[in-house]
């Protein structure tokens, strides 16, 4: 690869002639206001950061990060924790919950929910029947073993946050089928 | 999806099922996306998240881009046997050709930024230097 498509894909050392703007700050800001980088970025914050994580990450002033996350603490959107003095923001678990529910009933047929928690089933019983193990700690747990290859640790790894996602997943699709009569598609505003 | 929707060129923004995941998928507009210069009748993007239920570690992606001339490429987190570590960028010139692969190091943690980064700035970049 020349050294033009390396510095373009960001791949090997980052030319120090450049400034430290992230690429696709400009375009970024182009498209969106300030208030919304913010919501967007915390949106997806799944584990505690601090306000001047977000306004790098949003490509605004700590400031601003700031006030915003503060806006979105109290309307229980983003949960505040400070610790040894220092303030952090997560995404809200309640509010993940809610809205991931939400968009099931907004995007799918009753039907194909259903379609999807059979699938998510068979995969986990795939996994439990594969590795020999009734949950994902215990799989993780295997990559510590003594006789596990250490050419498995890495799939073990995947395998075990892969299913991971399928348990909570699953957990979710269930609740959105559950729910899916009480939330008509009108209803559904989040 | 609505943040991939503002991309300059980006259209038909949906879900679509691979497995039991879902994956977000779009169209290029091949006369305006990257300023035009993709030599293609037809492109598209594919984009998959996979959280990291272990809060020490990041999150796998792919932001994965093809067009009808037969190129394919895209950024990836996830593990791997071509680069040391789990970010990498990957091309080929046709799908019976193998990816090329380049350990990477983004500028932006978040999906929404990485989005920016990779859709909104060095894809069209790279298509750029490929096609003009």
């Amino acid at each position: 690869m020349d050294d033009d498509i390396a510095e373009i894909v960001g791949a090997g050392a980052p030319d120090d002639d450049d400034d430290d703007s992230p690429r696709g700050k400009e375009a970024w800001k182009e498209q969106s206001k300030a208030i919304e980088r913010v919501i967007s970025v915390a949106l997806t914050l799944d584990r505690p950061r601090t306000a001047d994580w977000v306004a790098d990450e949003a490509a605004v002033s700590p400031q601003t990060a700031r006030g915003h996350l503060g806006s979105l603490s109290e309307l229980g959107i983003v949960a505040e924790t400070t610790a040894r003095g220092v303030t952090k923001y997560q995404i809200d678990a309640a509010y993940t919950r809610f809205r991931e529910v939400s968009q099931y009933i907004e995007r799918y047929e009753k039907d194909e929910l259903i379609d999807v928690v059979k699938q998510t089933k068979e995969r986990i019983t795939t996994a439990k029947d594969r590795y020999g193990v009734d949950a994902p700690d215990e799989l993780r747990a295997k990559t510590t073993h003594e006789d596990t290859p250490t050419e498995d640790i890495e799939e073990y790894k995947k395998a075990a946050s892969e299913w991971e996602t399928f348990e909570y997943r699953l957990d979710v699709l269930e609740e959105a089928i559950e729910r899916y009569d009480e939330f008509s598609r009108t209803e559904v505003t989040a | 999806m609505g943040e991939l929707q503002k991309v300059p060129g980006i259209e038909n923004v949906h879900l679509e099922r691979a497995q039991v995941e879902y994956q977000i998928c779009a169209d290029a507009d091949t006369a305006i996306y990257a300023d035009g210069a993709i030599d293609a009748a037809d492109a598209s993007v594919q984009i998959n998240w996979w959280p990291e239920h272990d809060d020490t570690a990041a999150d796998w992606y792919q932001f994965h881009y093809y067009d009808s001339a037969g190129f394919d490429c895209g950024w990836h987190r996830h593990a791997n046997d071509h680069v040391d570590g789990l970010a990498h960028y990957q091309e080929r010139s046709s799908d019976d050709a193998d990816y090329d692969y380049y350990p990477t190091d983004l500028d932006y943690d978040n999906p929404t930024g990485i989005l920016w980064e990779t859709i909104g700035d060095r894809l069209p970049a790279r298509l750029k230097h490929r096609y003009e």
